[in-house]
C-alpha cells in the first residue's frame, strides 16, 4: 500500500511538472504571440495576417520550449532521476519505487521499502524546477508594450478610416453627406391652401415645392448640437428651434427661387456645414385666356337684335376665382366722344370656379345702348386663387363698331378708338357744333348773349384761317389774339374764359408746334390793337380783309391741294363774315363746305406735320472768328475710367485650380482652401438665380475646405468645380493688347540700312 | 567574312609576360624530363600544354575577318516589307530595333534610342517615323538615309496660336490623318466645356480649324477630343492665355467728333492710358487725361511722343499740324511709336498727308461698304469716298473687302503709320454691338500700336508636344551680357551663339508632366507643358517623320566599308586543356 502510495506521489509529481512547464510555455507563447499580433498590426498589415502571424508564432514557440524541455519525453523514471540528484536521502535508489516487487531481489526489496519510507518524509518538501513566475513576468511586460504600441497608432483609426463619401445625387448625399452627424432629417412642406395640394412628407433636402409653401425642417442629431441654423441663400441664417432634446425644427414660408443649407456647432465647437441643397419654387402662373371666332376689329352693321358671342377658355394652374368682361361703350366722335364703361358678368358659367373653363357671354349691342356709329371696346379678364394678391391677366381688346351709314366716311381707321386727326381739321367741326348749339339756344339766351358768342365764334374762325393760311404761305397779318370791337372790350376777360370753355384750348397753345408762337401774350395785345388801328384808317377792318400777299411763295403743298386749300379759306372767310355779323344760321354752309374741303384735303395730303424748330439768324462772314479769346484759357479734365474685373475671386481661384491640377500630385492647401471659400461666395450670388447650374460645385467647394472629399476624389471635384466657375465668367468684349518684342541689334541694323537704301 | 588571321590580345604586356613564362616552362620541362617514371613523352606533351594554355588565357588570341557591315535601324512603325525586301537585296545587313518597334525576327533589340552610340557609324538605314533630333546629331558622322515607313494615324500637325488673349477668338489649327474612308469628330473641350467641334469625313489628310474665347487668363489645359468608330482619344491641349495688356494712347483732334468720343471711352474702359488734345482755337486747347497722369503737351516733342505707344488723329488735324510736330511725330514713328491717321478726306498737296499717307488714292463713288465682323452677320457702315492702295511704300492691310484695303499701315523705321478709312462706326456700340465694335477695332490699334522692346525673349526651339526625359533646346535672346534663365527654380547654363551676338542656346530635360515655367532675371516667363506619355503619338511620329527627312543623307553614298571583326576564341578551350594537363600530370606518377 505504502509502495503503491509512494508510486502515485511519484506519477503525481510527474504530472505537476509537465502542468507546470507547460503553463510556462503557455505563458510564453501568449506572450511572444501578443508582440507578434501588435507590431505588424501596427505596421498596417492586415487583421487575418497578423492573426495568422502571432498564433504560428505563439504555437512554434510553444512546442519549441516543450521539447527544449523534452516535457514530452518525460516520464516517471526521469522523475526519479532528478529525485536520486537532487536528494540524497533517498540514496539514488528512488527508481525501485517504480518497479514491481516480484522483479526485484530481497536487498532491492529493502531498500526499496526504505526509500519509500525516505520518499514520505521527503515528498511534502520536495520542489521541482519552473520558470512560471518568470514566464509571467515576460508576459506582463509584453502586454505593457502592446498597450504602448497601441496608443500611437489606435485601433479605430486602422479599422475605420474610410472617410464618408460624398455622394454625387442630390437624393442620395441628403441623406449620406449632410447629416454627418444628422440622424434624421423631416421635411414637411405644406403648400397653400388654396393650391389644394396636399403636404408633402420627405427627407430629400432638394426641394421642388409651389410658391409661397410652408416648410418645416426636423432635424434630429447623433449628439448634442449647438446652434443649428438654415442658411438660406448664402445670406439669411435662421436658427432652429429646439423642440425635444436632440430634435430642431424650422418652420419658413418661401416665395423665391433659391439655396439653403444646414449649419451646426458640435459640442467639440466645431462648426459643421451641410452641403447645398436647391430650393426651387414652382411659381403659380396667371390665368390663360383665349377667346375663341372673334377678330380684333369687327364692323357690324346696326340692326336692334346686333349681338356678338363672346366665346372665351379660361385655364389655370391651381384654379379660376373671378373672370369678367370690361367693356367700353364709345358714343359720339372728335372732341364729344363720350365714353361708358361696364363690367358684364359671363352668362355661362354664372360662378367662375375651377381650372379649366369654357365661359360664354352674349352681348346685345342695342341693350348696351350703341347707336350707329358708337364703338364697343372690350376685354375679359381673370383672376386666380393666389393668396393674399391674386393673378391676374387680361386679354387684348376686342373692337366692335357699329357702321354709321348715315355719315360720311371719315375715319381713318376702322374701329380705332383714336382720331389720329390733328386738332385743326377737328376745330372746324366744333366750330359747326358749336353753331348748330348757339342756334338752337337762341331763343333761350339774350339777344347780347347771342351776339357775343356768335362773335367769339366768328374769332374762332379766323384763328383757324390763319393757321390754315400759315400752310398755304401767307403772311401772318395779325396776331392770335383777341380782336374784338372797342365796344367789347369790357367783356375781354370773360371771352377768353369762354373759349377756354369750348375747348379751344388745343388751338391757342401750340402744343404741336406746328405754327410758331412768334409773340409774347401781351405782344399780341398791343400789335393786334396796333393793327386793328390801322386797318381801321382805311375804313375796313384789317382782320377782315381778304389779302393773299404771300401765296405765290407756299410751297408746302401740290397745286390742286393748294387750290383747294385756297378755296377753304375762301370759304371760311365767309363764314367768319356771318358770324361776325351775328347771323350764324348764314354762316353753317359756309363752315359745312369748309369742313368738307379740309377733309378733302387732309385725305388728299397728309402733310400735316411742320414742326420748325429754332432758325438762327444769320451770321455775318466778316464778324465770325474774331472773338477775343484772351481771356479763354486751355481747358483740363482729368479722369479714371478703369474697370476692376468682374468676379476676382473666381478668377483667382481658376488660376489656382490650373495650376493644382497640373501635376500629378494634388494637394489641396490652406491658401487654396481660401480662394475657393472667395469664389464660392461669388458663385453663391449667381447660384440664387440658377441654383441647378451651381449648386452641386458649391458643395464640393464646401466639401474640399472641410477635408471631407477622399484623397482619389479631389481631382475630379475640383475639375467640376474649374468647369463651373469657368462657365459663372460672363462674356466680354476684346480690347487692343500691346506686344512686345526684342530689338536685337541686327534687326536695328537692318532697318537702318533700308532707310538709307530707300 | 573574307580573310581570317589570327591576332593576340594579351591582358598584359607580352614580351616580358612571355619571357616569365618561358623560364618556368622551361624549367617544368626539364622537371618532367628528369623524372623517372613513365609516360615521360606524353608527360612533355602535358607539361607543353600547360605552359601554352596559361599563355593563350592570358594572350588571348582571336580571328581577325574584315567584314563589310551595315546595320539597319528599325523605328516604331517601320514596315516589314521594307526589310525584308533590305534583307533580300543584301543579306550581310544588320538589323536593330528600338525598344518601342515592332520586334523583327532578324534584329536585336537595343534598350533605348541612347544605345545608338555603339552602333552608330554602321547605321546606313533608319526605317519607320525615324529618330528624334539628339539622336540624328549622333549619327552625324555617318551617312545613314531614312526611308518612311507607315504614315501615323490621328492628327500629324497642330498649330497653337503664339499669343492668346482673354475675350480674343483665337484659333488652332491643324492636319488629321485618316488611313481609310470613315468619320471622326474632333472636339475641343476647355475647362468649360465644348468650345467647337469638327467633323472630319473620308480618306486623306485633312486640315482642321478649331476657334475658343478664353475668358480667363492663366496657364490652362484644354484638350482635343478625337472621336473615332471604335475609339475617343484625349489629347491634352496647353493653353497659355495672356491678360490683355493696356498702353498708352494720344489722340489729337480739332475738333470733337462721336468716332474718337466713342474710340475713347472703349479704350478707357479697358484700362488703357489716354490723352487727349483737342483744339479750340489758334492757341487754346482741352486736354484730356484718362487713367493717365496730367502732362503737359501743348507742344508735341520726341520727348513727349516716346512716352506713347499710339498716335490717333484725323485727317483733318494732321493736315494742320505744324512742321515742327510733323518732324516730331516723324522721329517718334521711326524710333517706334505708331500713328493712326482716321482719314475723312485726302489733301493730297498737303505735305504731312504725303509724308505718312504716302499711298496712291483711287477715287470711289460708294461710301458705304459691307464687312463681316462676326459669324456671318454682315454690317454696314459708312467709309471715306476713295481707297488707299499700293504706290509710295509698300501697304500692309489689317481690314480689307472688295472694296480694297480699309484699315492698313506700313512700316516706317521701328513704327508704324496706318489709316482707317471706315467712318462712324460708333453706331455698332449704340446699336448695343461692342463686340463687333471690337472686333473692329482691336486689330487695327494692336497692330498700329508700338511694340514694346523687352531686354529678354525665351524661345522653345523644340517642337510640340515635349516627352518627360527628352531635351528641350531653348533659345535666348538677350542684350544682357550675362544672361540668367531658370527651368523652375534651376539654373541652365548658356552658351551664346557661335555667330551671332546675344543669342544663346541651352537644352534641359523636361521634369515630370505638367506646366513647367522658364523664366529670365527680368521676369520674362515662357511656361511649358510637358505631355505624358502616351499623348500625342500621332504627332509625335509626324514629328519625327519630318525631321528624319531632314537629317537623312540625300545621295546614298555607297562607301566600301570593309572593317575588321575579332572573334575571340574561347578562353573555356584553354581552361579545360589546362585542366586536363595538370590532371595527366597528377595522375601519371600514380599509374
Amino acid at each position: 500500500m505504502n509502495e503503491r502510495y509512494a508510486r502515485y506521489r511519484l506519477h503525481h509529481l510527474l504530472r505537476k511538472y509537465k502542468l507546470m512547464r507547460m503553463s510556462e510555455a503557455f505563458v510564453l507563447a501568449l506572450a511572444l504571440a501578443l508582440i507578434a499580433f501588435i507590431v505588424p498590426y501596427i505596421f498596417h498589415v492586415s487583421l487575418a495576417g497578423s492573426l495568422a502571424l502571432s498564433i504560428t508564432g505563439g504555437i512554434l514557440l510553444f512546442l519549441l520550449h516543450c521539447e527544449q524541455l523534452q516535457l514530452f519525453k518525460l516520464n516517471a523514471y526521469k522523475v526519479t532521476v532528478y529525485l536520486n540528484q537532487h536528494f540524497p536521502s533517498l540514496q539514488n535508489s528512488s527508481d525501485l519505487l517504480l518497479k514491481e516487487n516480484e522483479e526485484l531481489t530481497g536487498l532491492q526489496q529493502l531498500q526499496k521499502i526504505r526509500t519509500t519510507q525516505a520518499f514520505e518524509a521527503l515528498y511534502p518538501s520536495i520542489r521541482l524546477p519552473h520558470r512560471l513566475l518568470q514566464a509571467l513576468g515576460i508576459l506582463a511586460v509584453s502586454i505593457l508594450a502592446s498597450f504602448t504600441l497601441t496608443s500611437f497608432a489606435p485601433l479605430l483609426t486602422h479599422q475605420g478610416s474610410k472617410i464618408k463619401s460624398t455622394g454625387t445625387t442630390e437624393n442620395a448625399a441628403a441623406t449620406i453627406i449632410a447629416p454627418a452627424q444628422v440622424k434624421q432629417t423631416n421635411i414637411t412642406i405644406t403648400p397653400p391652401a388654396y393650391t389644394n395640394l396636399k403636404a408633402q412628407h420627405t427627407t430629400s433636402w432638394a426641394l421642388t415645392f409651389a410658391e409661397g409653401s410652408a416648410i418645416e425642417w426636423t432635424v434630429e442629431f447623433t449628439a448634442g448640437v449647438k446652434n443649428p441654423s438654415l442658411i438660406f441663400s448664402g445670406k439669411e441664417n435662421i436658427p432652429l428651434k429646439a423642440s425635444s432634446t436632440g430634435i430642431y425644427s424650422l418652420r419658413k414660408t418661401i416665395n423665391e427661387t433659391g439655396f439653403y443649407q444646414l449649419a451646426w456647432t458640435t459640442e467639440q465647437g466645431e462648426t459643421k456645414h451641410s452641403d447645398f441643397y436647391k430650393l426651387e419654387v414652382i411659381k403659380d402662373l396667371p390665368p390663360v385666356i383665349t377667346v375663341h371666332k372673334l377678330n380684333q376689329f369687327t364692323e357690324l352693321e346696326f340692326s336692334n337684335s346686333a349681338t356678338v358671342d363672346v366665346h372665351a377658355t379660361l385655364a389655370d394652374d391651381y384654379g379660376l376665382d373671378n373672370a369678367h368682361i370690361i367693356a367700353t361703350v364709345s358714343k359720339g366722335s372728335g372732341e364729344s366722344v363720350k365714353f361708358r364703361e361696364d363690367k358684364l358678368l359671363f352668362e355661362k358659367p354664372a360662378t367662375i370656379r375651377g381650372k379649366h373653363i369654357d365661359a360664354t357671354r352674349k352681348l346685345n349691342l342695342a341693350r348696351l345702348g350703341m347707336e350707329p356709329g358708337d364703338e364697343l371696346y372690350f376685354y375679359v379678364v381673370t383672376f386666380d386663387t393666389k393668396q393674399p394678391i391674386p393673378n391676374r391677366s387680361r386679354t387684348e381688346t376686342y373692337f366692335i363698331s357699329l357702321r354709321d351709314t348715315t355719315k360720311q366716311e371719315t375715319v381713318v381707321d376702322d374701329g380705332l378708338g383714336v382720331d389720329l386727326m390733328p386738332d385743326y381739321f377737328r376745330s372746324q367741326r366744333q366750330i359747326i357744333i358749336d353753331t348748330e348749339k348757339l342756334l338752337k339756344e337762341k331763343k333761350q339766351i339774350t339777344k347780347q348773349t347771342f351776339q357775343s358768342k356768335s362773335n367769339e365764334l366768328g374769332y374762332d374762325q379766323k384763328v383757324l384761317r390763319l393757321r390754315y393760311g400759315e400752310f398755304l404761305g401767307e403772311e401772318f397779318e395779325s396776331g392770335i389774339g383777341p380782336q374784338e370791337n372797342p365796344a367789347e372790350e369790357d367783356h375781354d376777360h370773360e371771352e377768353e374764359d369762354i373759349t377756354k370753355k369750348y375747348g379751344h384750348v388745343h388751338d391757342t397753345e401750340n402744343e404741336h408746334n406746328l405754327v410758331e408762337e412768334k409773340k409774347g401774350g401781351h405782344d399780341h395785345h398791343h400789335h393786334a390793337e396796333s393793327k386793328e388801328g390801322e386797318a381801321d384808317k382805311n375804313g375796313i377792318p384789317a382782320g377782315f380783309v381778304h389779302e393773299h400777299d404771300s401765296e405765290e411763295e407756299a410751297t408746302f403743298f401740290t397745286q390742286s391741294i393748294r387750290a383747294k386749300l385756297k378755296a377753304a379759306l375762301t370759304i371760311m372767310w365767309d363764314a367768319e363774315l356771318h358770324l361776325r355779323l351775328y347771323e350764324p344760321e348764314k354762316s353753317l354752309p359756309f363752315q359745312y363746305k369748309a369742313l368738307k374741303l379740309l377733309k378733302e384735303i387732309s385725305q388728299d395730303s397728309r402733310i400735316y406735320v411742320h414742326r420748325t424748330g429754332f432758325d438762327p439768324p444769320p451770321l455775318k462772314e466778316e464778324k465770325r472768328m474774331t472773338g477775343d479769346l484772351g481771356e479763354v484759357k486751355s481747358a483740363t479734365a482729368l479722369a479714371t475710367a478703369a474697370r476692376s474685373e468682374n468676379y476676382p475671386a473666381i478668377r483667382k481661384a481658376l488660376q489656382v485650380i490650373a495650376s493644382a491640377l497640373s501635376p500629378d500630385s494634388l494637394h489641396v492647401d490652406d491658401e487654396m482652401k481660401k480662394n475657393l471659400t472667395q469664389a464660392g461666395q461669388e458663385l453663391s450670388t449667381l447660384a440664387i438665380e440658377k441654383p441647378g447650374l451651381y449648386l452641386k460645385s458649391l458643395s464640393l467647394i464646401r466639401a474640399l475646405t472641410e477635408n471631407e472629399v477622399k484623397p482619389a476624389e479631389q481631382r475630379s471635384a475640383l475639375k467640376a468645380i474649374e468647369t463651373s466657375l469657368w462657365r459663372a465668367l460672363p462674356a466680354a468684349t476684346n480690347a487692343p493688347a500691346a506686344s512686345t518684342r526684342t530689338l536685337h541689334e541686327l534687326d536695328q541694323a537692318f532697318i537702318k540700312n533700308l532707310r538709307t537704301h530707300d | 567574312m573574307t580573310d581570317q588571321a589570327l591576332t593576340l590580345h594579351p591582358l598584359l604586356d607580352r614580351w616580358w609576360f612571355i619571357a616569365i613564362l618561358v623560364l618556368p616552362g622551361i624549367f617544368i620541362l626539364w622537371q618532367e624530363y628528369r623524372r623517372d617514371i613513365g609516360f615521360r613523352f606524353l608527360r612533355m606533351i602535358a607539361a607543353l600544354f600547360v605552359i601554352t594554355s596559361i599563355a593563350a588565357l592570358f594572350l588571348r588570341p582571336s580571328f581577325k575577318t574584315e567584314k563589310e557591315l551595315s546595320i539597319v535601324l528599325l523605328t516604331d512603325g517601320y514596315k516589314k516589307e521594307q526589310a525584308d525586301s533590305l534583307y533580300k537585296v543584301n543579306n550581310n545587313l544588320q538589323f536593330y530595333h528600338l525598344p518601342d518597334a515592332k520586334t523583327y525576327s532578324r534584329s536585336t533589340k537595343l534598350a533605348s534610342v541612347n544605345d545608338i552610340t555603339s552602333i552608330e557609324k554602321e547605321i546606313r538605314l533608319v526605317l519607320g517615323n525615324g529618330l528624334p533630333d539628339f539622336a540624328w546629331k549622333q549619327l552625324k558622322n555617318s551617312s545613314a538615309s531614312y526611308i518612311s515607313g507607315n504614315l501615323p494615324i490621328g492628327i500629324t500637325a497642330i498649330h497653337i496660336p503664339y499669343q492668346i488673349y482673354t475675350n480674343r477668338e483665337s484659333i488652332i489649327k491643324g492636319n488629321y490623318t485618316m488611313p481609310t474612308d470613315g468619320n471622326v469628330t474632333i472636339k475641343l473641350k476647355s475647362p468649360a466645356g465644348i468650345d467647337d467641334s469638327v467633323k472630319l469625313k473620308g480618306k486623306g489628310v485633312h486640315s482642321f480649324r478649331l476657334s475658343f474665347t478664353p475668358r480667363q487668363a492663366g496657364n490652362f489645359l484644354y484638350e482635343l477630343m478625337v472621336k473615332s468608330a471604335d475609339q475617343t482619344q484625349h489629347e491634352p491641349l496647353p493653353i497659355v492665355v495672356h491678360q490683355n495688356t493696356p498702353y498708352k494712347t494720344l489722340f489729337l483732334q480739332q475738333q470733337p467728333t462721336f468716332e474718337n468720343q466713342y474710340l475713347k471711352s472703349f479704350l478707357s474702359r479697358k484700362n488703357h492710358s489716354i490723352v487727349l488734345r483737342s483744339q479750340l482755337s489758334r492757341s487754346i486747347f482741352r486736354y484730356e487725361y484718362i487713367n493717365h497722369p496730367s502732362v503737359s503737351i501743348s507742344a508735341l516733342s520726341k520727348k513727349i511722343l516716346a512716352d506713347f505707344d499710339l498716335v490717333i488723329t484725323d485727317s483733318e488735324t494732321l493736315q494742320s499740324i505744324s512742321s515742327a510736330e510733323s518732324k516730331a511725330l516723324e522721329e517718334a514713328i521711326e524710333s517706334g511709336l505708331g500713328l493712326l491717321v482716321l482719314m475723312h478726306e485726302h489733301a493730297g498737296s498737303n505735305r504731312n498727308i504725303t509724308k505718312f499717307i504716302p499711298w496712291k488714292v483711287v477715287s470711289l463713288k460708294t461710301d458705304t461698304t459691307n464687312i463681316i465682323l462676326s459669324s456671318g452677320k454682315t454690317t454696314s457702315l459708312t467709309v471715306a469716298p476713295f481707297s488707299l492702295a499700293d504706290g509710295g511704300s509698300p501697304l500692309q492691310s489689317i481690314l480689307q473687302n472688295k472694296r480694297g484695303t480699309l484699315a492698313g499701315f506700313a512700316y516706317t523705321g521701328s513704327g508704324k503709320a496706318g489709316f482707317q478709312l471706315l467712318q462712324n462706326t460708333y453706331p455698332l456700340i449704340l446699336q448695343g454691338d461692342t463686340i463687333s465694335y471690337s472686333k473692329l477695332w482691336s486689330p487695327v490699334l494692336e497692330q498700329i500700336a508700338r511694340r514694346r522692346s523687352v531686354a529678354n525673349a525665351v524661345q522653345i526651339k523644340s517642337p510640340f508636344p515635349i516627352y518627360t526625359h527628352q531635351p528641350v533646346d531653348i533659345e535666348l535672346t538677350s542684350t544682357d551680357a550675362t544672361p540668367e534663365l531658370k527651368d523652375d527654380s534651376i539654373a541652365l547654363p548658356l552658351t551664346e551663339d557661335v555667330r551671332i551676338d546675344n543669342i544663346w542656346h541651352t537644352t534641359t530635360w523636361a521634369g515630370n508632366a505638367g506646366w513647367h515655367i522658364l523664366s529670365t532675371r527680368d521676369s520674362v516667363q515662357l511656361p511649358y507643358y510637358v505631355s505624358p506619355d502616351n499623348a500625342w503619338q500621332s504627332l509625335h511620329a509626324a514629328n519625327l517623320i519630318d525631321l528624319s527627312e531632314q537629317h537623312s543623307t540625300k545621295e546614298k553614298e555607297i562607301s566600301d566599308n570593309k572593317y575588321i571583326a575579332y572573334t575571340p576564341i574561347s578562353p573555356l578551350i584553354f581552361f579545360l586543356t589546362l585542366l586536363l594537363s595538370l590532371g595527366f600530370l597528377w595522375l601519371a606518377p600514380k599509374l
